[in-house]
């Protein structure tokens, strides 16, 4: 059974443009040994964290939705608990269609 | 003491952790959210608003 599910990630702000990359082709690569694809991806910029994580007071969003198994998620949830580019992230189900737009992309901060 | 909430039906249908600014009206100055007595919304909704609110506060969106 597949069910539509969504993550957001709060990335470290420093990161170079190498590391930045790394981290998303370690993340899509991670996607394809599983034999799923990235079904939307957005990026919210930089904002002003409300309280500093592991002493940043600035984090980039990232934002992907995916449709998997119910076995993916917990593999996932795993996967990036011992990535340490990755500040915090939530996995949860969606209530929305796969590809329809966030209101977070045209807020600034 | 009742509180009136200017919201409209559309926006109560898009309730969820990333639209933080219908969240921020089920918010005090102090950050606690206003109990269900206060706002007069049905039970099923207040617990959507409350589990949103939880979500929006780990990834300090609120």
């Amino acid at each position: 059974m597949s069910n539509i599910y969504e993550t957001t990630m709060i990335v470290k702000p420093d990161l170079a443009n190498d590391q930045l990359k790394n981290l998303t082709n370690s993340i899509e690569s991670f996607f394809s040994e599983n034999n799923l694809t990235i079904g939307y991806k957005e990026d919210w910029g930089i904002k002003n964290l409300k309280f500093s994580i592991r002493k940043y007071s600035k984090g980039s969003f990232k934002f992907i939705r995916f449709t998997s198994d119910t076995t993916f998620p917990k593999k996932l949830d795993n996967f990036l608990k011992f990535n340490s580019d990755c500040l915090r992230f939530l996995i949860i189900k969606s209530d929305n269609g796969l590809e329809d737009p966030t209101q977070q992309i045209n807020k600034e901060n | 003491m009742k509180k009136n909430i200017n919201i409209s039906n559309d926006e109560l249908l898009k309730i969820d952790y990333k639209n933080s600014q219908i969240l921020k009206k089920f918010i005090n100055e102090n950050g606690k959210i206003v109990p269900q007595r206060v706002t007069n919304m049905s039970r099923s909704l207040h617990t959507k608003i409350t589990n949103s609110i939880k979500q929006a506060r780990f990834l300090s969106l609120i």
